[in-house]
């Protein structure tokens, strides 16, 4: 069953701090960043916060409450995620709910990271004792050779191909090139894409995220104080999570989406084809495939041929990943799992300047994270509205 | 500049320490639930079935099939620099439970379905790490 209770809070603000291939700042930097412009964009003041909700892969040995004093919000309410890349939308959710609950009446969810590619590898073989003690030992390539092992099985059974999925790597690319915050902005073409350097067959290197530096946030406030202050917002219609779901399928050709999809756009209200465009968790361009399967849009199977029939591009039928998404933009670690949500929010209020869709009305996010042995663990989805 | 990169070893526990010494006396055990009689990779405390802490290591056949694969290129881990390409497999186990872990192969004798079995060359830090070798074995 899709969860329910989200109607007394709206989205009212997203920003980013300035992403960077090469972090210059310490970490609280690019949260603090973030933190303060989708403030400033709300027009709220820091002293009006009383919820925040946080997920980094590096915080330790901080925390979201000594975060909290490092930025010197008084909070009644504050949320850790620990869902990897569905932290983002999981923490959403959580906020909203926790607003219509009067727990806490202006929310901030942000999401930061400071990855060098040295550091993200470096994070791969202590990532949990799954990983650490099963895999690493064997050199399985961190995440890189989990999700070839994903593609491979995908490609074997379905008879995906590498040119479907690259359709989704450039088709991103050209968004990113609209996006200035965005880290990969040269064109890429098919040729490009099917034969980079090879990192773990059938992967290759523009499969992969670049890992690199940067934060993400939102603003969630009370319907009610939105409304006396005049705050244009977004509704989320409706969402879920899911955890370790089908425990046996180690090389996952669905994710835990394909539980709740239904219902969720059954208690949204929304038919598929009212969706106006997708933020995918775009770790690797077949996970996207995986999750356009799970969320519906095409039968199990079909995600490949979908992507080859369907215009994904800015002005087609289903625009995937707007701003470029983690693969063009890059990942911030777990702002990669912010990342859709604050592009969502900024097509939903218009405020995505030249990459802006024309009056998007509704928009559907997803995350999708937390690897343990082999699997991704976390999913998360939630269908937004400009209402 | 030379630099002594350390293998990353699995942290041996209760938990795991019959594997390992099963794997250096050249046996393959798994566990299996004796509530629920379900194998179980990797090692646990509690079944993942039913919650029971009574699991019991059993001799396995060390045998199954390659249920996909990848060739890694690109480490994690640089130990590994000078030992690319990696073949890695998730294998379907005959008891069940899918074990990914790396084959000796040639990288065109890879293919889905292919029979492999559990070998013992593999050695880190005095332990001994199952994978797997092409064949019935």
């Amino acid at each position: 069953m899709a969860a329910v209770g989200y109607d007394g809070a709206l989205i009212v603000s997203a920003a980013q701090s300035v992403y960077e291939k090469r972090p210059s700042h310490p970490l609280v930097r690019h949260i603090g960043e973030a933190v303060r412009k989708a403030l400033a964009e709300a027009g709220l003041e820091s002293h009006e916060v009383d919820g925040l909700a946080l997920s980094s892969f590096q915080l330790a040995p901080d925390n979201v409450t000594t975060i909290a004093e490092q930025l010197g919000l008084q909070l009644t309410w504050a949320f850790q995620g620990a869902f990897g890349g569905a932290s983002g939308v999981v923490g959403v959710l959580r906020a909203a709910r926790a607003i219509a609950h009067g727990e806490a009446n202006v929310v901030v969810c942000a999401a930061a990271d400071a990855f060098t590619v040295a550091a993200h590898v470096a994070l791969m073989d202590q990532f949990n004792s799954g990983m650490r003690d099963y895999l690493a030992p064997y050199g399985f390539g961190g995440t890189n050779g989990l999700f070839a092992l994903v593609q491979q099985r995908h490609m074997f059974e379905f008879g995906t191909t590498r040119p479907q999925l690259g359709r989704l790597a450039i088709t991103q690319r050209q968004n990113a090139i609209l996006n200035p915050n965005a880290l990969l902005r040269t064109p890429l073409v098919l040729e490009d894409y099917l034969n980079a350097r090879l990192i773990a067959e059938p992967i290759r290197l523009f499969d992969c995220v670049l890992p690199c530096a940067g934060g993400d946030a939102v603003v969630l406030v009370s319907k009610e104080m939105a409304h006396r202050r005049g705050m244009p917002g977004v509704s989320i219609l409706a969402g879920g999570e899911r955890h370790n779901f089908h425990p046996d399928e180690i090389v996952h050709l669905r994710t835990g989406l394909s539980d709740f999809a239904s219902d969720m756009f059954a208690t949204a209200g929304i038919q598929r084809d009212a969706v106006d465009f997708v933020e995918l968790y775009d770790d690797y361009p077949i996970m996207e495939t995986i999750q356009i399967e799970d969320l519906g849009f095409c039968a199990k199977g079909q995600g490949g041929a979908f992507i080859e029939a369907t215009d994904i591009s800015r002005s087609g039928s289903l625009p995937i990943n707007t701003g470029g998404g983690q693969l063009s933009a890059g990942q911030a670690g777990a702002s990669g799992g912010m990342i859709g949500i604050y592009e969502a929010v900024g097509q939903l209020l218009g405020r995505c300047g030249e990459r802006q869709l024309r009056s998007p009305e509704v928009g559907v996010v997803t995350g999708f994270g937390m690897v343990g042995y082999v699997r991704g663990l976390s999913s998360a989805a939630m269908v937004l509205a400009r209402r | 500049m030379t630099s002594t990169v350390v293998a990353p070893v699995p942290r041996v526990n209760d938990a795991n320490r019959p594997f390992y010494e099963a794997a250096a006396a050249g046996r393959f055990i798994l566990q299996r639930c004796a509530r629920c009689a379900r194998w179980i990779y990797y090692p646990r405390v509690f079944c993942p079935y039913c919650l029971s802490p009574d699991l019991e290591w059993k001799p396995a056949s060390g045998r199954g099939q390659i249920h996909s694969y990848a060739i890694v290129h690109h480490p994690a881990h640089d130990y590994f620099n000078d030992k690319v390409p990696i073949l890695l497999a998730a294998v379907r186990l005959v008891e069940g439970p899918i074990m990914v872990a790396s084959v000796k192969a040639q990288i065109d004798e890879l293919t889905i379905d292919a029979p492999v079995h559990v070998v013992f060359d593999l050695k880190v830090d005095e332990l001994t790490i199952p994978r797997f070798a092409l064949g019935d074995g």
